[in-house]
């Protein structure tokens, strides 16, 4: 039996940063030397592709490798600095009708063979694309941010993993802001984890450092900066491998908080 | 194990042998390809099919050229699977099997039917999104998330959170009760009343129950004795 670890990231609403943590996750990884896969199965509006840095190095598709006019081996995009990772992109934004429950499948079952992990960047939203998406997962980190609208959608996808039996579901808090959250301005991890019930896998910072990374295609967790987010990132990893680490503490990171971004933006930017 | 299933003109039903294997999508095969009707009724009995089995379903119903007009199944999770793809589906009491079908046999055949004081069980927490029915009252072990919906012809107890809508009473009846661990509905309604839920947090560790006096949803501290029909 395969061990590899066939996880979703999801939210149900967009925007929360799936792709963003599918990206850092998967380079984070990597580097502790797993071989790891990300599979974009938000193929219509893929971008997996540009914050990897990978966009203009994709040929193939899986989407050619089910029809057999491609090899496996020939889709995969393996990342530049980070061998370990590769990417494989569902299929093509132009083919927007292909896919299907039993194809995702068939791609998981292949990638399986070779990977030790196989992480599935969900698209947006709980029609097709995230039934096709989930189909072949077998667990599913949830991603969301301390906002209503996010947790009501987190909660209905999390309802609906549950019917579909992925199990473990975990959750990533995204965006925490340890200030609007000390101020009650700001929905509070205890408030998101009461209505989830997910075990808590990670809380990852408001980081600036994330949109600037983003633009460059460089995940944050790729270079050794200790900017918040990549080092909640690599917690996270390191969690998923069965690593105890404590979650860090919104009330107490503050303080040092807005002073290291500061100082990060002024040495990664001149 | 073919001979559980059986085929009626219109409605087809799929009787669940002991335990599930792979034999089940052979057995609708069949039973697509005999059916006679474009539209079916899929009768699940106690078979409990995620959203992935609904979703295999749906595509083999479909490849057969028919269509599923609606569901239903004695299993409460089949039932929000298959809600999940929009097919109509409900829950029904679990007909009488085996020993229970003894014990029916030893009554006098003008039995009446079960009183709608019988409950429906249901176990884990309802997600936004989640929507539970029953002509019967309803018991939840879990929460019910912002979002979720329970309605039920009878009370309604929660041996939870709520924090969606609950509908006790829906065919009329102005006894009808909601009673939570913690009482902090989006929206209740009893009958044909609705009030909005309280604003502020309740006082911790004490349960509540909304009941209709006059017209208007009340809440006050749940009573013991209110649980005793009859």
């Amino acid at each position: 039996m395969s061990t590899t670890r066939t996880i979703l990231i999801c939210s149900g609403k967009g925007g929360v940063g799936k792709t963003t943590t599918t990206a850092n996750l998967g380079i984070a990884l990597a580097r502790l030397g797993a071989r790891t896969v990300v599979l974009d199965a938000d193929f219509g509006l893929r971008n997996l592709d540009l914050l990897l840095g990978l966009e203009n190095r994709i040929v193939f598709t899986a989407q050619e490798v089910l029809a057999e006019t491609c090899r496996l081996e020939q889709a995969l995009v393996k990342h530049k600095q980070e061998p370990n990772l590769a990417l494989l992109p569902a299929g093509n934004p132009r083919m927007l009708e292909w896919l299907t429950p039993k194809d995702m499948k068939a791609i998981v079952s292949l990638l399986e063979e070779q990977f030790d992990y196989v992480l599935i960047d969900c698209p947006a939203g709980i029609e097709d694309g995230f039934k096709n998406a989930a189909a072949a997962a077998r667990e599913a980190v949830v991603v969301t941010t301390p906002e209503v609208a996010a947790v009501r959608d987190a909660d209905r996808v999390i309802g609906l993993l549950n019917t579909q039996g992925v199990t473990p579901v975990q959750l990533v808090l995204n965006r925490v802001r340890p200030k609007m959250m000390s101020n009650q301005e700001m929905l509070s991890v205890d408030d998101v984890t009461d209505i989830l019930a997910l075990p808590l896998l990670g809380l990852v910072f408001e980081d600036e450092q994330v949109i600037v990374s983003t633009n460059r295609g460089e995940p944050l967790t790729l270079g050794e900066s200790g900017s918040p987010a990549a080092r909640a990132y690599n917690n996270i990893a390191r969690r998923l491998q069965g690593e105890d680490i404590p979650l860090m503490d919104p009330s107490e990171a503050r303080k040092g908080f807005r002073a290291r971004v500061r100082q990060l933006m002024q040495t990664r930017l001149f | 194990m073919d001979d559980a299933i059986e085929l009626d003109r219109i409605k087809m039903k799929l009787k669940l042998p002991n335990h599930r294997d792979q034999h089940w999508k052979d057995a609708i095969q069949d039973l697509l390809v005999a059916a006679n009707t474009e539209c079916v009724d899929l009768d699940c009995g106690d078979w409990l099919l995620t959203y992935t089995d609904i979703q295999d379903l749906m595509v083999q119903v479909d490849q057969n050229g028919r269509r599923l007009d609606s569901l239903i199944s004695n299993v409460p999770a089949t039932v929000v699977s298959a809600r999940a793809f929009g097919v109509e589906a409900r829950l029904q009491q679990s007909e009488p099997f085996g020993s229970r079908e003894l014990i029916s046999q030893e009554l006098p055949s003008d039995t009446p039917p079960t009183p709608p004081t019988s409950v429906m069980f249901h176990q884990g927490t309802l997600r936004s999104g989640d929507y539970l029915q029953s002509d019967r009252s309803i018991l939840i072990y879990g929460d019910v998330n912002p979002g979720a919906t329970v309605s039920s012809c009878g009370d309604i107890l929660i041996w939870g959170r709520l924090r969606g809508v609950a509908h006790a009473g829906t065919d009329g009846s102005t006894q009808a009760r909601i009673i939570a661990l913690q009482l902090r509905p989006l929206q209740l309604r009893i009958a044909d009343a609705v009030a909005r839920g309280p604003d502020d947090l309740p006082q911790p560790g004490l349960a509540e129950q909304a009941s209709l006096r006059n017209g208007v949803i009340k809440i006050d501290p749940a009573e013991v004795l209110s649980f005793r029909h009859g």
